[in-house]
């Protein structure tokens, strides 16, 4: 038995020693192939190195941060998070619609497209341009408060107003934590009866403002199914 | 390039010798090659830890530097001027002429070592800014750390935003010695904190006098998925370092007894509060580390020494502790797996069969194949302890696997836990993660393994 267990215990020396002769060559084989192929930070650096000084001249730190319509995030998030890496200390924020300033990734469609709610300001090369919002023309309305606290059904809405603007960045966390957003514009206020378009489900929510302008409540919206109303309290 | 790499060597040497100077007061008696390592984990530990509070209090990178520096060098200056004369016991090599068995297992340990080496100085050639987690996440953060005029504006922007910033903050603290950006910070980070934990488990072999020690380290050495986690400038290995030096240095103050190894317990505090403000995973180490104390003070039934030990663990504790509610006060994200957990879903995951299952498979599959081998050590592991402890001339065996042990099993109950209430895809999130949450718990897995076949006469650590 101790002859077994001194057995065992070069089996195990052996066992390391082949796990760790192999691994260089499955490094060499495996991988090098593989980095030299894959564009990695120190290309980025490269290429994206001027885009970073122009954005710094211009004295944005905060950019949005989108891609050509359709786009699946999955496929473009490698991209997104080098370029990000590139471009620090600007921040790039891909998941919002809140920000003035966007940089487009257009490597895809090869050349800047036009975007609904965004002017191209530059083509800054490399499949990277920068957009801009321009100003809302919709005037300050001092009604639609800062913040609503919204309900509709199972779902609970935070819709943060940009600026003095009409449009809302809104979020809605449903059951089991999951979470949308979307945009709300603010469309028309007679007497107190308001209307909202929101973008994603292109449809418009009605309802009537509170005497002292504070909620809604019992509001309707056109995807709603019969029963169902939506309620808010408008943080001022 | 010069002053880069000068820079970047400096940025080093005051955690190394920090480290080394408070290692060597709370363990005099240590040997070199674990002082060293385990001084330079805890040098870069409280230098991280404090540059990490710096910036968190006061918003600027350069008081995170004046904070994490100026407190290394007074500890130092302090610790150098009050520093005993003590006679330092000579481990003395076992007397006698080696048997070509032994030559034969030393070489092949070596050779494992330099084939380790090699994985790891080929990694560095080919892929020197790491794989994606490396600059997705962590040294973008400390490019914004470095780089920004108000970094703290962008801590809610940032990927991930509730990951705790120890590492990054080690990073841009290495930066700010280079005057750039350069991958040598990050890089000597990776290869450090791999190769560390690999010496720190060759390196017990110089209090347990057990070949198992070597021999768990050549395993470590020979883990593929361990080295290319390593050099791939992910947190986890940095997770791993930590946890296996809080479990080697509480392991040896179980096996010294009282004495000079009696402030040992205070390391693995300071080290398992470093673990805590590296990943989130930290906080779990922390729970399991107190949970398997407290039944280990249920086993061993000695109230006073174990309380007093349990104290110091605490004690040591406090610092990283204090350092990561300062972050979750200054940057209050909730947390991306509990927020939104309620008591319905917790009534309803835990009956949910197919959940289990999904987990349960995962975990089979993870377990068995996480480390990428070509030869799997595994079952050779588990009969080398049955023929070990079922000799009939077996000696005594030493009881300090307990504690890593208990570790490892309370730490996989708490994944299991993670995974049964996570938000996302079960089967997803399991694939995803669990792979690298077993590779940082691997090398105390392995000190398990050591620790069950060693004897007893063979553990001296005062």
């Amino acid at each position: 038995m101790a002859k077994l267990s001194t057995v065992l215990a070069g089996l195990l020396l052996a066992a390391a020693l082949a796990n760790a002769v192999r691994q260089p060559w499955e490094i060499h084989h495996d991988f090098i192939r593989l980095f030299s192929e894959m564009d990695g930070p120190s290309s980025f650096d490269k290429v994206y190195g001027p885009t970073r000084r122009k954005l710094e001249e211009r004295g944005l730190t905060r950019l949005g941060y989108r891609t050509e319509p359709g786009s699946i995030w999955l496929n473009k998030a490698a991209d997104y998070f080098l370029i990000q890496y590139t471009l620090a200390p600007i921040v790039l924020r891909a998941h919002t619609n809140e920000d003035e300033w966007v940089l487009m990734n257009y490597s895809a469609t090869k050349e800047p497209f036009p975007a609904a709610d965004l002017i191209v300001v530059e083509d800054l090369g490399n499949g990277l341009a920068l957009y801009k919002r321009p100003q809302d023309t919709t005037p300050g309305i001092p009604q639609l408060g800062k913040v609503w606290h919204e309900r509709e059904g199972v779902w609970m809405g935070t819709w943060k107003r940009r600026g003095d603007s009409g449009v809302f960045y809104a979020v809605w966390k449903g059951p089991e934590g999951v979470e949308i957003e979307d945009e709300v514009r603010f469309e028309s206020l007679k007497g107190q009866d308001i209307v909202l378009y929101r973008k994603g489900t292109m449809g418009r929510y009605r309802g009537r403002l509170s005497d002292d302008g504070s909620k809604v409540e019992s509001g309707q919206a056109e995807w709603f199914a019969s029963g169902i109303t939506w309620a808010a309290t408008i943080e001022k | 390039m010069i002053w880069t790499v000068v820079g970047a060597i400096f940025s080093f040497a005051l955690p190394a010798f920090g480290g080394w100077m408070i290692v060597s007061t709370t363990w005099p008696c240590g040997p070199k090659i674990l002082r060293a390592s385990l001084g330079t984990g805890l040098g870069l530990g409280v230098a991280g830890m404090l540059w990490m509070l710096g910036l968190l209090i006061s918003g600027s990178a350069m008081a995170g530097l004046a904070a994490s520096d100026g407190v290394l060098i007074t500890l130092t200056a302090l610790l150098w001027t009050r520093r005993a004369r003590i006679e330092r016991r000579v481990v003395a090599p076992p007397p006698g002429r080696f048997s070509k068995l032994q030559i034969g297992a030393a070489a092949g340990i070596v050779l494992t070592l330099l084939f380790a080496a090699a994985s790891l100085g080929l990694m560095a050639y080919i892929s020197h800014h790491g794989d994606f987690d490396a600059f997705a996440i962590w040294n973008t953060r400390a490019r914004f750390f470095y780089l920004a005029a108000k970094p703290l504006d962008l801590l809610p922007d940032l990927t991930s935003p509730d990951y705790p910033l120890l590492l990054p903050s080690l990073v841009a603290r290495g930066w700010q010695y280079s005057h750039q950006d350069t991958v040598i910070i990050p890089l000597s980070l990776a290869v450090f904190f791999t190769a560390g934990s690999i010496v720190l488990l060759c390196g017990l072999r110089s209090v347990t006098s057990s070949s198992a020690a070597p021999l768990a380290g050549a395993i470590l050495a020979g883990t593929p998925f361990f080295i290319m986690q390593g050099m791939s400038q992910y947190a986890d290995i940095v997770m791993c370092f930590f946890i296996t030096s809080a479990v080697t240095v509480f392991c040896v103050s179980d096996f010294a007894g009282e004495g000079e190894s009696g402030y040992l317990p205070l390391l693995s505090g300071l080290f398992a509060g470093f673990a805590a403000c590296t990943k989130n995973e930290g906080t779990l180490v922390v729970v399991s580390m107190i949970a398997a104390r407290s039944c280990m003070i249920l086993w061993n039934r000695r109230w006073k020494i174990e309380g007093i030990r349990m104290g110091l663990f605490l004690a040591g504790l406090a610092p990283g502790f204090l350092a990561l509610t300062v972050f979750r006060r200054v940057a209050p994200v909730p947390s991306v797996l509990f927020a939104n957990i309620t008591a319905a879903t917790i009534r309803t995951r835990i009956i949910d069969g197919a959940r289990h299952s999904s987990i349960l498979a995962g975990y089979w599959r993870d377990l068995l194949h996480f480390g990428n081998w070509w030869i799997n050590p595994l079952v050779l592991l588990l009969l080398y302890v049955v023929i070990r402890r079922g000799l009939k001339s077996a000696p005594r065996f030493t009881t300090a696997w307990r504690f890593p042990g208990l570790l490892v099993v309370i730490m996989l109950c708490g994944y299991y836990f993670v995974y049964l209430f996570s938000p996302y895809a079960v089967v997803w999130h399991v694939q995803s993660s669990f792979s690298r949450l077993l590779v940082q718990l691997w090398p105390s897995a392995l000190l398990f393994w050591a620790f069950l076949v060693t004897p007893e006469a063979q553990v001296d650590a005062s």
